[in-house]
């Protein structure tokens, strides 16, 4: 076996040399990456391999992820030249665990997408079959550890920007509970949707690397102190009498029938396996793509005030204008600095919070995400876990969906309701479609039941053969 | 045409906390610009805010102390607006829930000016304007501020002049924050309109800004008073608008209208987990507060029978109260003391330029001299001669009255030889005394002082010319 298809459990166990790995890795990505696009750049390598429990595992992170002194840009212009002069939290621990930072990943500018189309360098490709997407936002991230061009990654998952691409390109992606995982340093587009999140080749790799980045960060108020359990002792292949919950509005019309077949034939392993399962409601499903977009952008135009050319990143110059006072700066610099998408979500956000519709869109919205929690708190008192498709179809085709963003938006239909209600939620490999697409199974908990994901998806992929494969590329 | 005058005062005071609301930098004030910044206070892309604990207590206290209710759920808003001393292009204020609400002050007249809430907010950067460009310096950005909002009790330019000092006082005995305006440890915005005598409706109110000083604003109050009123009679309206005090020109000027107004977007800061303050948390603040200043006042007035005005003198500063009270502990005669503080004590403060904790002067040594005088040892002029020497040399007033020879001199036969020619030399005083102008003698004991080189004790020489004259 290559050495870059390794994952890092198997690097540890073998004692590979993860220099070698390194080394490998490059090499993949000078070999494939011109036809997957989904590293923007190497991390400078350190002299010495670190010391602890992820010693030496190369990490891929995605570009909004603050790595200090090393370029970090979301993926948009406005970004240009940011080096953030401190480690986020996630990067601290990773350091302190002995990982080696490898590369930072492409993504949609500000996570603002579902395809990783919307970068200011261009879109990544699935490396499933290169005219495809590979998801988004996090695409970068999943595409590199799928195409073999990184052990693992960290990824950001603040409506499914995790899940749907693991989905879409058959990996593993956890978007943790949301407080479970320091969001210091993690550049915010929703802040009270956002979470950090392990994008790994199989279940093992996902639980060692939320084992390192898990846990209360004083710096980030949001994050909640509350033990961090091993989680890989929760890698059992056990079910038994564990209860799974089937919404009954997630298997809806619009939902890929390959999608829907390959999710209850992994329904019927699980009882195979033992567990029990019964149908369940969600009622408020249908509201949580409109909740979303409002109370995501609201927080996205407010968080992404701050790029105005002052302090850091682009300054644009008005362009007709002799002399360019600040106003003039303002608008320029965001004018040349923000992609569409990101135009789009400002402006609606700001509508949003706009005196007048305030009480209309935002507080309603507030009111609407309650009732979506209420509907899992409920169902949670009846079922141990919730599988669902991840996305209700495959990976879709480069420029599909870019005219038409309402369709783009309810690609993330089945991810969208878990960081409303703040649970976490796994993504694992369970099947593929006749155009030999990888298809996702999405397994939800309640707010730190990570364990219990891990045992189901665990058990699950022990008993397949679906996160093996590989892209021929 | 006569108008009433209403008027709403918002004051923004700068918490004395060490480290800003928001991240550990450093508070000091005067540094080398930028030199106290951090991701958080710079707004850098993925830095979190979290809240400094010192900055709501003070907080709270200052709430308890301005007679507020605290309410026990704290939540932060974001208000949002594109300013280059704003690095994140929006302010952690508070909007729909201040931790505090429903105060009030009592001036000296016994009205109430009531205080509709005071909650916490960061400050901004300072923008520094060169020939062509502007910079910024963050040092101040993220120092918690501490907004209160009177309701539009204030009807004239002095009551406001009054409600800002009582206001800074309370805050200076509560040791929350140094006050300084030229430092901009406290700012005041005023809103002020006019409405026909005896009207219910409030007038349109201008808002205004940009004063550096309690008197500015009295100033900037009694310009627009005389500004509206003149346009109000000339038949045109007022326009709602936000004015800048101009010190030199001593005029407002409009900087925005109404219509320029900002939308400020609030809505709830996400990086920052509302939460519900324990009422024992706010019990252990309530039982910091010292005593206040007006209740200072009245106890000096009723329990040490001090005259209101010497009172009040006394009470507006906490150090120079605090002073006097340790005085007091020594010494039983209160009033004898304030005499001495208000008078040569303030004088000696006024024209050293210093407050009471920095001059030389200990209350033992100030009570030592009062006793000096008590004992007819020295007279109250050379008493304030002595008071000087032990300011200016540390000295115990015994040790500079034996010293010196500043001793009183009551020895008659001395002091009859100097009345003789005071008598001889004055034969006016002394013809008007004789015709039963008895204040007449006072002079007459005036110059045996002087020619005692103050030394004579008055009282004998007051005898002694009795005496003679008879």
């Amino acid at each position: 076996m290559n050495l870059h298809e390794l994952t890092a459990h198997q690097i540890i166990k073998d004692k590979v040399n993860p220099r070698e790995v390194r080394k490998s890795l490059e090499e993949r990505i000078a070999s494939v990456d011109k036809k997957v696009k989904a590293v923007l750049r190497l991390c400078p390598d350190e002299a010495e391999v670190g010391k602890g429990v992820l010693s030496g595992i190369p990490i891929a992170t995605k570009d909004n992820i603050c790595i200090k002194d090393n370029l970090t840009t979301c993926a948009s212009h406005i970004l240009d030249g940011f080096k953030p002069p401190y480690d986020a939290t996630v990067i601290s621990k990773l350091r302190n665990a002995g990982a080696s930072l490898f590369c930072s990943t492409n993504m949609d500018e500000f996570a603002f997408g579902s395809s990783t189309e919307n970068s200011f360098y261009g879109p990544t490709h699935n490396p499933w079959d290169t005219t495809r997407v590979p998801g988004g936002s996090s695409g970068g991230s999943a595409a590199a550890v799928s195409a073999g061009e990184a052990t693992m990654a960290l990824g950001s998952d603040t409506g499914g920007s995790i899940r749907q691409p693991a989905s879409f390109c058959g990996v593993v992606g956890l978007k943790p509970t949301y407080g479970r995982v320091s969001r210091y340093g993690l550049i915010a587009f929703g802040s009270s949707l956002d979470q950090i999140g392990p994008l790994t080749k199989d279940v093992e790799d996902s639980a060692l690397l939320l084992n390192v980045i898990a846990g209360y960060d004083p710096n980030d108020s949001t994050s909640v102190d509350v033990l961090v359990p091993d989680y890989t002792k929760s890698l059992v292949k056990d079910v038994k009498g564990l209860k799974i919950g089937i919404p009954k509005e997630y298997f809806i019309e619009g939902i890929d029938k390959e999608v829907k077949d390959a999710v209850d034939q992994a329904i019927n392993l699980l009882k195979k396996s033992g567990a029990d399962y019964k149908e369940i409601s969600l009622p408020h499903t249908e509201y949580a793509v409109p909740t979303y977009y409002i109370v995501a952008t609201s927080e996205a135009s407010s968080n992404l005030a701050r790029f105005d050319g002052v302090q850091y990143g682009l300054r644009s110059k008005a362009a007709k204008k002799e002399v360019s006072d600040l106003i003039d700066m303002y608008f320029a610099t965001r004018e040349a600095g923000f992609g569409k998408e990101a135009k789009r979500r400002i402006m609606l956000g700001t509508y949003a919070l706009s005196a007048g519709y305030y009480e209309a869109y935002y507080l309603r919205a507030l009111k609407v995400r309650t009732l979506i929690k209420r509907d899992f708190d409920e169902a949670f008192k009846s079922v141990d876990c919730i599988i669902t498709p991840t996305s209700p179809t495959d990976a879709f085709k480069i420029g599909e969906k870019t005219e038409d963003p309402l369709s783009m938006y309810l690609s993330d239909i089945f991810t969208i309701s878990t960081n409303l209600a703040g649970i976490p939620g796994i993504s694992i490999p369970c099947g593929f479609t006749k155009n030999n697409l990888p298809i996702g199974l999405q397994i939800l908990a309640k707010p730190f039941a990570e364990e219990t994901l891990f045992r189901v998806a665990y058990t699950y992929e022990q008993g397949t053969e679906w996160h093996k494969q590989k892209p021929k590329l | 045409m006569q108008y009433e005058t209403v008027i709403g005062l918002e004051v923004h005071v700068h918490l004395k906390t060490k480290t800003k609301a928001f991240c550990g930098c450093s508070t000091e004030y005067g540094k080398e610009p930028n030199s106290q910044t951090c991701p958080v206070c710079l707004g850098l892309p993925g830095s979190l805010p979290v809240l400094n604990k010192m900055a709501l207590e003070l907080t709270i206290k200052t709430a308890l102390a301005l007679n507020c209710t605290v309410n026990n759920y704290l939540k932060f808003d974001r208000k949002n607006y594109y300013y280059p001393d704003l690095p994140k292009n929006y302010q952690i204020s508070q909007y729909d829930m201040p931790i505090s609400s429903n105060g009030f002050i009592i001036l000296t007249s016994g009205k109430k000016i009531r205080i509709k809430r005071a909650h916490l907010e960061e400050d901004a950067g300072k923008l520094i304007h060169e020939k062509d460009s502007s910079l910024v310096d963050y040092n101040r950005s993220g120092m918690p501020l501490l907004e209160i909002v009177s309701e539009p009790d204030i009807n004239s330019p002095d009551e406001a002049y009054e409600y800002l000092s009582k206001l800074k006082l309370v805050l200076q005995y509560i040791g929350i924050s140094d006050c300084d305006m030229e430092k901009g440890s406290l700012r005041c915005d005023a809103n002020i309109s006019l409405r026909k005598m005896g009207a219910k409706e409030l007038g349109v109110k201008t808002e205004l800004k940009n004063m550096n000083s309690f008197k500015a604003v009295r100033e900037a109050l009694g310009f627009e008073i005389k500004r509206q009123t003149e346009a109000l009679n000339n038949g045109e309206r007022i326009i709602q608008d936000t004015r800048l005090w101009d010190d030199q020109k001593e005029i407002t000027t409009s900087m925005r209208s109404k219509e320029e107004a900002h939308d400020y977007r609030y809505f709830p800061e996400p990086d920052l987990v509302p939460f519900s303050i324990e009422n024992k948390f706010i019990e252990e603040i309530k039982k910091e507060i010292p005593e206040l200043p007006q209740m200072r006042f009245e106890r000096f007035v009723k329990d040490l029978q001090l005259s209101e005005y010497d009172a009040n003198v006394i009470i507006q500063d906490k150090n120079f109260a605090d002073y006097f009270e340790e005085c007091t502990r020594l010494y039983k005669n209160a009033k004898k003391i304030s005499n001495w503080l208000c008078g040569a004590v303030l004088s000696e403060l006024n024209s050293r330029k210093v407050d009471i904790q920095e001059l030389k002067l200990k209350p033992k040594d100030l009570i030592g001299l009062i006793e000096e005088t008590e004992k007819g040892t020295v007279s109250n002029l050379v008493a304030k001669e002595v008071l000087t020497q032990i300011i200016d040399t540390g000295k115990s007033a015994h040790a500079i009255i034996s010293e010196k020879g500043m001793a009183q001199v009551s020895d008659e036969g001395a002091l009859e030889k100097l009345a003789d020619e005071a008598i001889k030399e004055n034969p006016k005083s002394v013809e008007s005394y004789k015709s039963g102008k008895e204040n007449a003698i006072m002079f007459l004991v005036g110059q045996v002082m002087k020619k005692s080189g103050g030394k004579a004790n008055p009282k004998v020489v007051g005898e002694i010319l009795k005496r003679r004259l008879i």
